[in-house]
């Protein structure tokens, strides 16, 4: 794949949406939201293996770029990340409202599990510096399939104050080369990617508000013929919580992954359970602190895991987050964290912000 | 004799009801005014009352329709006891929850926030130009600015 093609037609693509939805809004009835993620980081690793990926230090900068546009019922949703290691149009969706539902047809946000649909790019938004491993984006070291494209239906029903939501997508989701390759918008033709399903049924104690529980669950096939492989076929399934009452917040999700891995006229079954447990506690108006346990359980010698030797398997951290002058963050977080390849303790230290 | 009496008697009757009713007044100026918040449109709006689980819905972002008109809340600033008597009485969340919750929406679904206003005077003029358009007021907000009216008491300060 031609990546700096990629990038550069990324940007090209960003200026394209940028100077579209600039231009919207001077139709009457057009509503649009812009918003600015930037975030500067650095870590700090000790423990690593002589021949680890990782470096023992390193420093990352980007900006986080979203805008949404409506027009009467039609809508318009772009997220693009321009960052030190990528340039990548990350949500690009258009849609159309149906009453409480929303049908989208785009590149959209895998709706597995809670943390994936919820604070996306944009690192402002959740409150520890890293995403949990199980999680992670493709390109950084995620085993999951995190980005679709294809059709998105999504709502929430009222019932006795209470909300009863879903997401149901099909679409297509990514390709096993050096790393899950999701479909790319500005080369639909250059992969081979195929199928995805995934469907997301939650219920929510007091209609749109933030405490909600769910399950999911997600059928992937994944070609993977750069890694000897003809096919992964994957079934993800999991339930999930968001629990805020007063100055705590809890959220935490389980993840039964099934791959069946086709070469020839073999196939190989193998399964792992992963799963991330967070807990926030508000000290004041400025001051967080947060505390998560990740794990994944029957991984030893997993046929599939084996294709991501950085994914943390095992992670616990701790950290501190302060909310100074108006949406901006400082962070700090340490982690002791267990790949296949590395045993090692990790300091990150990030300025997140939100204009 | 008995002229002088009646005339004192007749005098200790007025300074007495005179005194009853200084009471009343000095009582009535010293009672804490009752204020109401009000849900409040354009008065050419073709809209009646709204439940307040409507109105939380709106307020956080849903899109509402009523009679094929898109409602659209506006957020009143202006007073920061009524903009919190709102959200904790309507919508149930902090400010910060509130900002939060909307942000959220805003990331996860393209639903835009409310709009917020920080002067009467531009609230008043959106109210009154942006059809399907809502906001919330004191009810002594509503008196002084004609062309509004008001769809419902949102909440009530007790007299206890």
């Amino acid at each position: 794949m031609n990546h700096s093609y990629r990038r550069g037609g990324s940007l090209y693509l960003s200026m394209v949406i940028a100077l579209t939805v600039c231009a919207l809004p001077s139709f009457a009835e057009t509503h649009s939201e812009y918003l600015f993620f930037p975030h500067i980081g650095a870590s700090f690793h000790s423990g690593l293996a002589d021949d680890s990926h990782l470096d023992s230090d390193d420093y990352t900068y980007g900006l986080d770029l979203f805008a949404a546009v409506e027009y009467q019922n039609l809508l318009f949703l772009g997220e693009a990340l321009l960052s030190k290691e990528e340039q990548e149009i990350e949500r690009f969706q258009f849609g159309w409202r149906l009453g409480d539902n929303k049908v989208w047809l785009g590149r959209f946000h895998n709706p597995v599990g809670y943390w994936n649909t919820q604070f996306h790019h944009g690192g402002y938004m959740q409150t520890s510096i890293t995403r949990p491993a199980i999680v992670a984006f493709e390109d950084d070291n995620g085993p999951l399939p995190m980005h679709l494209t294809g059709l998105l239906v999504e709502g929430t029903r009222e019932h006795d104050g209470r909300g009863l939501g879903y997401s149901v997508a099909l679409a297509i989701g990514p390709e096993l080369s050096d790393e899950l390759e999701p479909l790319d918008v500005l080369s639909p033709t250059s992969g081979s990617q195929d199928r995805a399903l995934a469907l997301n049924v939650y219920r929510e104690p007091v209609v749109y508000g933030p405490t909600r529980y769910g399950l999911y669950i997600n059928y992937t096939e994944i070609p993977a013929a750069s890694r000897g492989l003809d096919e992964i076929r994957q079934v993800s399934a999991g339930v999930y919580l968001n629990w805020e009452s007063g100055p705590w917040r809890l959220i935490g999700s389980t993840f039964h992954v099934r791959n069946r891995l086709y070469q020839s006229n073999e196939v190989q079954v193998d399964d792992y359970l992963s799963g991330y447990f967070q807990a926030e506690n508000t000290r004041s108006d400025r001051w967080k602190v947060f505390a998560r346990v990740e794990w994944t359980f029957s991984d030893e010698n997993d046929a599939y895991l084996v294709q991501f030797p950085d994914y943390a398997r095992e992670r616990i951290l701790g950290g501190v987050r302060l909310d100074i002058f108006d949406r901006h963050a400082f962070k700090l977080e340490i982690s002791d964290n267990r790949s296949e390849q590395d045993n090692f303790r990790q300091l990150m230290m990030q300025w997140d912000a939100m204009f | 004799m008995g002229c002088n009496v009646l005339i004192r008697v007749k005098y200790a009757s007025l300074i007495t009801l005179l005194g009853c009713l200084c009471l009343i007044c000095t009582g009535i100026a010293a009672q804490p005014s009752q204020r109401s918040l009000l849900l409040v449109c354009s008065a050419d709006a073709n809209l009646e009352s709204l439940s307040h689980a409507e109105v939380r819905k709106i307020f956080l972002g849903v899109p509402v329709t009523k009679g094929q008109v898109r409602l659209r809340p506006l957020l009143n600033s202006t007073d920061p006891l009524a903009t919190d008597v709102f959200l904790q009485q309507v919508v149930f969340m902090s400010r910060r929850e509130y900002e939060r919750q909307l942000l959220s929406r805003v990331f996860r679904l393209g639903d835009p926030r409310p709009p917020e206003y920080d002067e009467i005077d531009s609230l008043v003029e959106d109210l009154l130009d942006t059809p399907g358009s809502l906001s919330f007021m004191w009810s002594e907000q509503l008196e002084s600015h004609a062309g509004l009216k008001s769809l419902g008491i949102l909440w009530k300060s007790s007299n206890n």
